[in-house]
């Protein structure tokens, strides 16, 4: 589904973006996200889709020894939930991120690159597009506060060239 | 049985020339019982009041492996002023969302979930996100949505002032402790949404219901028991007129009643719906032992040394003791011919429950007085002076009347038996497993809310076999249906729902080409409890289910019957359609069946019981004296249930049977009484046998109080079932001391008079 691909890519990028706004060490950047966190929002299933109102959970899990952050949740819309898990790992320098991001009832693992840009990181990846069926790119933005954390989701519309919102969410401790 | 009974009758003379070894043994017992009572078990008995070996069972356990059960479904009602109110509708929407989050928590269904061809191949939400730009188009999107083929009045109201969530979870798999982990937390997001708003909740459902069940039981359990010592001691008491004898008689029921329950811990019996009157029932039996042992004991020791009368106590009241504790085993006994395995268990416990208290009581009360002889704190004699109320012990005025009108008693008890004994044979009967919960009980009220103004909340399920094609085959959808609207044509106002009318909200068009394949697309992103409740795992299984609320057995079954003859009026190449089962079902036919196999049980506990009477006594009068006092009661009982129209339900056939093998325990004493007194095979003495009344009958009144009022703290049970177990057998403990002192006394004058004593009186 559309939707879970894209909540994998956002919800990773989150973590990311905790990792980011710390200064150089990755363990610190990484424990800042350490724990559990709840937002609400709203997703689309597509660009021309309706929006449908989202909450989710997630529990982090840092491992200092790895420069890892194991994430696990799960989000639900009307009539359906998704269950998510993934790692982001600290790149180690210029401000970079790997990771990959898993939905079992969606389409599988997404790997992500992120940057991270002042006070904002941008993640980018491909997925396949259910309306069109091609993988196209997608991107999310982050912007973290104190306690807080805001992410956009959007995908490159091929007729427009512009990009799309697919889904604003906003997550607290 | 007699080398066993042999036993029991030496058990009080081991504690009589052994204290010492006696007290240690009670010391260990005791201490095995309490750890026993430490790791006893509770259980609502919902699971296995129908657990069984018959084939209702079966097939209702084998839907319950393959499709998602109806009854793990959990209802959150929500009332406002309106939810036209975007509001008020919003605080339901964040409730729907958040609790789908929750471990444990299965296929949230609101009217959120609903969705809508948007004729592009997608399915939209019928409700927008943002519900306050609707403005005033809210409320007839509202009413628009309550006709969506998947709502049909379920989760809305037409008044638009109450609303459904329904969520479910797996109880069987989960267990108490997780649901009730579930329940708090979402009483607790519930609360935390609806706080400063004009919306109101209330939980129900089975799961809520089990929980209110199985926190009940300790407290009944406790208070039952609390009630009952302290009601049984101030009637010990106010008969004994001394503290000292009442506390040493109440302590071998004490003791009775911790080796009992230790005794149900230890077996891994647990405590349920109607295990939980066994303690209280042990305690107020083994108290009446040991008042007729004390009364007794107090009669002997005027005329002999303490040993000496003890063993006279034991010799002339023990054989009673264990009589009317073998009666009472019996009576538990004859339960294990039933289906149920809630029943069968009731049955194991109080007859293990019985035999270990009567132990307790003829090893423990020559022990207490011996000891308390010894330390010289028993009184001696007899009070010589009447307390007040004595005359209220006496029960002699009763005999007088029975013997001045025998003929007059003897031929009405006569009439009143055969009357009583048809209605009671005519009564129907009933089960509704809700009544096991009270009906104030706001889940109830909640429950019955939701039927009146929304949907009803169980279910018949209907499995269809599916003959070779995939389940989505426009001619198996087809034959789905035509049994689908056979049904609904039969049953207009229970919603029916399966996988026909699924597909057909999915692409009402039948004729379309690749309908099979966009249902099956569909049907495919569901979530695997929902399509658990279309069609099974290997999908070679259908199910329909209809909707329809409990009002009872016998309208269940009126159900039950209609859609049989709506589905099986067809023939079908495709499917085949099975019998209906479910939870509703199952206790309507297998409720009524275990009430039948209860009466059952009672007619052969009578048997049963005349019998060993006949064979203990030595003659067969003593089988037949004891028709009218110990069959009276119970007929009059169930006579007078039908005279009021009152359905024979669980609790009241349960009721029939134990209270009678209690009831005959007052036939026993004074049967064994006249045994040594007046025995009746040698004719009629009419000065030996009112002697032998005399003896017996203030200790009759005194433990039919005691019986009585201990069994009274029945009444603040939490579980109504309880509560009527307990007003039907203090009746039947009531009718039992009239009919042993009025009737018994009359059929003696009237059956075991010779022609020559009769002329001779005359």
């Amino acid at each position: 589904m559309m939707i879970d691909r894209f909540l994998a890519g956002t919800l990773f990028g989150i973590f990311a973006l905790v990792s980011a706004t710390v200064p150089v060490h990755a363990e610190q950047l990484l424990s800042r996200a350490d724990g559990k966190w709840s937002g609400s929002g709203w997703f689309k299933n597509g660009i021309d889709a309706p929006k449908e109102a989202a909450r989710c959970r997630y529990t982090n899990k840092i491992s200092p020894s790895a420069g890892e952050l194991a994430i696990s949740g799960k989000c639900s819309l009307a009539g359906r939930t998704f269950k998510t898990t993934g790692t982001i790992t600290y790149s180690g320098s210029g401000g970079r991120f790997t990771g990959g991001w898993s939905n079992p009832r969606g389409p599988g693992t997404i790997s992500l690159l992120g940057q991270k840009s002042g006070s904002q990181i941008t993640f980018a990846f491909r997925a396949r597009e259910e309306s069109t069926g091609d993988y196209l790119p997608h991107r999310s933005i982050w912007t973290i506060g104190d306690a807080k954390l805001r992410l956009v989701g959007s995908v490159k519309n091929p007729e427009t060239g512009q990009f799309s919102e697919l889904s604003v969410m906003e997550f607290s401790r | 049985m007699l080398a066993g009974i042999h036993q029991a009758l030496r058990i009080g003379r081991v504690s009589l020339h052994h204290p010492k070894w006696a007290l240690l043994s009670v010391i260990l017992i005791t201490a095995l019982a309490v750890f026993g009572i430490s790791i006893l078990k509770f259980d609502d008995g919902v699971a296995s009041a129908f657990r069984s070996q018959d084939e209702i069972y079966r097939l209702y356990s084998e839907n319950k492996q393959q499709f998602t059960p109806s009854e793990d479904d959990q209802a959150i009602l929500f009332r406002a002023p309106g939810f036209d109110n975007p509001n008020s509708l919003e605080i339901v929407r964040n409730f729907a969302l958040e609790i789908s989050l929750i471990d444990g928590v299965e296929d949230v269904f609101s009217i959120f979930s609903l969705r809508t061809d948007a004729g592009n191949g997608s399915f939209d939400p019928v409700l927008p996100v943002d519900l306050q730009a609707l403005g005033a188009d809210l409320t007839q999107t509202l009413q628009q949505l309550r006709s969506h083929p998947l709502e049909r009045g379920q989760f809305l109201s037409q008044d638009l002032k109450t609303t459904l969530v329904l969520y479910h979870q797996n109880f069987d798999r989960d267990g108490l402790e997780v649901s009730r982990r579930i329940l708090t937390e979402i009483q607790d997001t519930a609360k935390t949404l609806v706080e400063g708003s004009d919306v109101s909740f209330q939980i129900t459902g089975l799961a809520s219901i089990r929980q209110i069940l199985i926190d009940s039981l300790l407290g009944d359990l406790m208070k039952l028991n609390l009630i009952g010592m302290s009601l049984g001691f101030l009637i010990a008491l106010v008969a004994l007129r001394s503290v000292t004898l009442a506390l040493l008689t109440s302590v071998p029921s004490n003791i009775a009643l911790i080796w009992a329950l230790g005794s149900m811990g230890l077996s891994g019996i647990p405590i349920d719906t109607l295990t939980n009157v066994i303690p209280v029932l042990i305690l107020v039996l083994a108290l009446a032992d040991s008042l007729h042992l004390t009364y007794e004991l107090r009669r002997n020791l005027g005329n002999s040394a303490p040993i000496t009368a003890i063993a006279d106590t034991l010799e002339k009241i023990a054989p009673a003791c264990v009589l009317t504790s073998i009666t009472t085993a019996i009576a538990f006994s004859t339960l294990l011919i039933s289906q149920s395995e809630l029943v069968r268990g009731l049955g194991w416990a109080g007859v293990m429950s019985v035999l270990i208290a009567v132990i307790a009581v003829l090893m423990v009360h020559p022990l207490v007085f011996l000891l308390a002889l010894k330390l010289k704190i028993v009184p001696l004699a007899e009070p010589k002076t009447k307390a007040p109320l004595s005359s209220c012990f006496d029960g002699m005025h009763l005999f007088r009347f029975g013997t001045r009108h025998a003929k007059a008693i003897t031929y009405l008890s006569i009439i009143i038996l055969l009357l009583a004994v048809a209605g009671h044979s005519l009564n129907r009967s009933n089960y509704s497993f809700i009544t096991l919960v009270h009906k104030s009980q706001p889940e109830i009220l909640t429950l019955r809310q939701i039927e009146e103004t929304l949907a009803p909340t169980m279910s018949i399920d209907l499995p269809i076999e599916i003959r070779g094609d995939n389940p989505f085959a426009p001619q198996v959808l087809q034959e789905v249906q035509t049994v689908q609207s056979a049904i609904e044509a039969a049953l207009p106002d229970n919603p029916v729902f399966s996988i026909s009318g699924f597909a057909n909200w999915i692409a009402p068009d039948n004729d379309s080409q690749n309908r099979e394949v966009i249902v099956a697309e569909l049907f495919d992103q569901l979530s695997e409890t929902t399509q658990g409740r279309l069609l099974n795992n290997d999908r070679t299984m259908a199910l329909m289910r209809v909707q329809l609320a409990d009002h009872g057995a016998p309208l269940t079954k009126q159900k039950l019957a209609e859609i049989k003859a709506a589905a099986g009026a067809f023939q079908f190449d495709h499917i085949r359609v099975l019998e209906p089962t479910g939870l509703l079902p199952l206790s309507a036919v297998v409720g009524s069946n275990m009430i039948r196999h209860l009466n059952i049980s009672f007619l052969l506990a009578v048997i049963l019981s005349g019998v060993l009477i006949a064979v203990w006594f030595g003659h067969w009068r003593y089988g037949f004296f004891c028709i009218a006092p110990n069959v009276l009661p119970i007929a009059m009982v169930g006579g007078w249930l039908f005279l009021m129209g009152w359905p024979l339900e669980m609790p009241s056939a349960v009721a029939l049977t134990i209270a009678f093998g209690i009831a005959v325990d007052d036939t026993i004493h004074v049967l064994n009484r006249l045994k040594f007194d007046a025995p009746i095979e040698k004719g009629y003495d009419r000065v030996r046998v009112e002697k032998a009344f005399q003896d017996v009958s203030p200790v009759l009144v005194t433990t039919t109080a005691v019986l009585g009022f201990g069994t009274l703290g029945s009444q603040w049970s939490s579980t109504p079932a309880i509560s009527y177990f307990g007003a039907l057998t203090i009746a039947i403990f009531i009718l039992a001391l009239i009919a042993v002192l009025t009737v018994l006394p009359a059929w003696l004058e009237v059956f075991s008079k010779s022609d020559e004593q009769r002329e001779i009186l005359k």
